[in-house]
């Protein structure tokens, strides 16, 4: 009786307020299309000369398009140091002072789409011609000035003639626009002769170059687009389907004739770039929500941090992985090693990806097995036994850490989630299973929590659930109410019905 | 559907699922205050002597891991004695050692010797928790070594065959023996592949089997009959079980029962979450059994 009221009460207390923050205040049922949020993660390599050597790498400004969420450098112990240059722009410094030192240092940026795209900022006052545009090299500023020349004496709508210009540098035409652009006539080429052009007739212009996030790469290649002052404000150009539209997907990177990153008295062995989606359902739907009631707003996600939505996000989830856990032990009766081990897998998958986190779990689990069967042979005392398998999984978390840092984005967030005291206990009780009751059994639980986690990382990773559970945290006292039903649950298991199949079967002698 | 039709006849039977056992029989019948009791060897003893319920003697109590030398004092000039954790379970970490080796060291049941050394190591390995719940410390218990009475002599070859009773508010109301095979490495446990034989509650005479979930009518190791045995003394098994429900006022109790060759039925541990196989070993649900009882006759 008691129990129904409560198990009642909070279904009602559940579907009531999620009804009103759904119907009452608007709050969207189903997930935003479009991501918001993006991870740009640089990788270089370089080797330093006989003195010291200097890498310097720009890194992506902020504005009316994106914000900057976090950022870490990675460097191995060379020192960095950020400076505020021309133009807005960032740069990283690395210094390497050992000869032939070699290094690798890594940028991670995790950059916030704005939501709405405001009007770019009108400044009253001109740009200094300074830091603009350099001069080309060769003949190719000569034939910069006589295109100059006749840009000035154009007339026209300032958008039509920069537009007349690309064009013409796009499909060059004649010697003039040839000698510019050369025979490759890559965009980033054709931005600069166009900048340096407009600059030499008096129009204020630059180059920006950046990346359009519209989807997740492995190797990405930063692209320039062409920005003029129109008087006001900086109009953006795209230089190749020759267009004045702002690209909302737009992550400026840095802006001038500089290459992404020079080298001083070093070598560079190599430069990656990877850009990722990070999918968060609805951090935008978020942002725009309607705020209802300040009871209504104070009891949502919405007014914290991003980095703390991320948290959150994840969060939100592990009930419902845990419901997925108690029906496969409640109801179906699946072994699994220890309890919660299959839901905190579900995570690591959910983060790193099923297939990364499969292989990564599994060779963790194999290894310290390993560790244990090794240690077993020395006749260790049980705590410091322990204490030292505790070793072990936290060496080889920092070993698994390195390496997919090396081959793989994000895993080593995921690494860092994962309680390493818990897995300790896994590994001992797995072992001990092993001893006692035979590998079979052992591998049984193994098999079945890798299962367990499998079906709960594919309901956790459902977008709609992923943004339901999130925009209406009651929905948590639904699930409780849920679980609450479970834990009295007295029906058979699934296994049951193959366990007890015999039962019945002999006939009674006595 | 398969599915359905046992479904139906799992319950016309009365059978009880392990959801349905805790949630209906374990939460209301046992008392939580009252499992460190039978969690402990150590404390069951102590309780069964209060109804006068013999339990193999102890020899002694090994507490520390600086403890573990004190073995030889324990155990004097015995030939053979039982070391077991205190708080073990599904005969967990138990270690029986049957004689002396010439070169100084011990001989255990399965035959291998064992190093002097390896035998401290062992204990303190008990002591520290090895197969303890949550691994925490514990305490090893050395106990004489029980001498099988040679009831099931000719059926089961070795290890340690043992009766358990299922007790409901004192009521002993199904039973069953549990042979040890070959395949279980001498212990009794269905789950480690043990053989189970149903007793009729009545008159103490094994009834059908079941081995690894499936019925059966031999021992697997000695393809002997293992219907028909009458277990000697069974209405004083019967008390005995009883009279543990007076010590451990538990509702719903397992009572594992060794019978000595010298000394008769001895206790040799209690068990609070009982009764999944007793089912399939008797082919009968637990609803049913208790059904037949006389309901007068339970503890209110």
């Amino acid at each position: 009786m008691h129990f129904r009221v409560i198990v009642i009460a909070l279904l009602a207390m559940g579907i009531g307020l999620f009804l009103f923050r759904w119907l009452g205040l608007d709050y969207p049922l189903l997930p935003d299309e479009e991501t918001s949020l993006w991870r740009l993660e640089v990788q270089l390599e370089m080797q330093n000369g006989d003195e010291i050597g200097r890498l310097a790498m720009f890194a992506p400004t902020t504005d009316e398009r994106y914000g900057l969420v976090s950022e870490e450098l990675v460097s191995n112990g060379v020192p960095v140091l950020f400076q505020q240059r021309l133009n807005g722009n960032r740069q990283a410094i690395w210094t390497l002072s050992e000869p032939g030192q070699r290094a690798t240092v890594i940028y991670r940026g995790l950059y916030e789409r704005r939501p709405r795209l405001p009007d770019a900022p009108a400044s009253a006052a001109p740009p200094s011609q300074e830091g603009l545009s350099t001069p080309l090299p060769g003949l190719r500023e000569m034939a910069a000035e006589g295109l100059a020349r006749e840009m000035r004496s154009g007339d026209g709508p300032q958008e039509d003639r920069v537009l007349a210009l690309l064009y013409r540098l796009r499909e060059a035409p004649d010697a003039q626009a040839r000698a510019l652009v050369g025979e490759a006539n890559t965009v980033g080429r054709r931005v600069r002769a166009a900048a340096r052009i407009l600059n030499l007739s008096g129009i204020p212009a630059r180059t920006a170059h950046g990346l359009l996030l519209t989807e997740t790469l492995e190797r990405a290649a930063p692209t320039a687009w062409l920005e003029v002052w129109d008087g006001d404000r900086w109009t953006t150009y795209d230089a190749d389907r020759l267009s004045s539209d702002i690209e909302r997907n737009m992550l400026v990177w840095w802006r001038g004739d500089d290459a992404l990153y020079q080298a001083t008295n070093a070598r560079d062995a190599g430069i990656r770039i990877a850009v990722a989606e990070q999918t968060v359902g609805s951090v935008d739907t978020l942002r725009d929500a309607p705020r209802g009631s300040s009871f209504f707003s104070a009891f949502s996600f919405f007014n914290m941090t991003i980095n703390s939505q991320l948290v959150f996000q994840l969060l939100v989830m592990i009930p419902v992985g845990v419901i997925v856990l108690v029906v496969c032990r409640q109801m179906i009766g699946i072994p699994t090693l220890g309890t919660f081990m299959p839901v905190l897998i579900a995570l690591v998958f959910l983060i790193s990806g099923p297939v990364y986190g499969m292989l990564f779990f599994v060779s963790l689990v194999a290894l310290g097995l390993l560790a244990r069967l090794y240690l077993a042979q020395l006749d260790l005392m049980l705590v410091p036994r322990l204490a030292a398998m505790l070793v072990i999984v936290i060496a080889l978390l920092a070993i698994f850490s390195v390496v997919a840092d090396r081959w793989s984005l994000g895993l080593g967030l995921s690494i860092s989630l994962f309680p390493v005291v818990i897995m300790t206990m896994t590994i001992e009780r797995m072992s001990v299973t092993w001893e006692e009751n035979g590998p079979a059994e052992a591998l049984q639980e193994g098999v079945g929590s890798l299962f367990v986690a499998l079906l709960a990382w594919f309901v956790m990773q459902i977008d709609v659930l992923k943004h339901l559970f999130f925009v209406f945290p009651e929905t948590m006292l639904i699930l409780l109410a849920i679980l609450l039903m479970l834990g009295r649950y007295t029906g058979y298991r699934l296994t049951e019905f193959h366990r007890f199949r015999d039962f019945g079967t002999a006939e009674k002698q006595a | 559907m398969i599915g359905l039709d046992r479904l139906r006849k799992f319950s016309a039977d009365g059978l009880v699922g392990i959801n349905a056992r805790n949630c209906n029989y374990v939460y209301p019948l046992n008392e939580r205050r009252l499992l460190p009791i039978v969690d402990s060897k150590i404390l069951t003893k102590t309780a069964a002597a209060s109804v006068d319920v013999p339990t193999p003697e102890m020899l002694g109590v090994i507490e520390t891991t600086s403890d573990a030398r004190r073995i030889e004092e324990i155990i004097g000039d015995r030939e053979d004695f039982v070391v077991k954790p205190a708080r073990g379970a599904q005969g967990n970490g138990i270690l029986v050692i049957n004689g002396r080796t010439p070169e100084g060291g011990w001989r255990k049941a399965s035959g291998k010797p064992m190093s002097t050394a390896k035998l401290l190591y062992f204990i303190r390995n008990v002591v520290s928790g090895m197969y303890s719940k949550n691994a925490i410390a514990d305490r090893a218990l050395i106990e004489e070594r029980v001498i099988f009475a040679d009831v099931f002599d000719h059926v089961s070859a070795s290890g340690v065959p043992d009766i358990r009773i299922i007790v409901y508010k004192g009521v002993p109301f199904m039973a069953m023996v549990r042979l040890p095979t070959t395949q279980s490495d001498g212990k009794a446990n269905l789950h480690k592949g043990g053989v189970g034989i149903g007793v009729d509650i009545e008159t103490g005479v094994t009834t059908t089997a079941v081995h690894k979930n499936r019925t059966v009518t031999r021992h697997p190791d000695t393809f002997e009959e293992l219907a028909g045995i009458q277990i000697p003394g069974w209405d004083d098994m019967l008390q005995m079980a009883a009279r543990c429900y007076d010590a451990v006022p538990l509702g719903y109790l397992g009572v594992d029962i060794v019978i000595d060759a010298r000394k008769g039925p001895l206790l040799l541990e209690l068990n609070a979450r009982p009764g999944l196989s007793v089912q399939m070993a008797n082919q009968q649900g637990i609803i049913n059994a208790l059904n037949k009882i006389d309901p007068s006759l339970f503890d209110a």
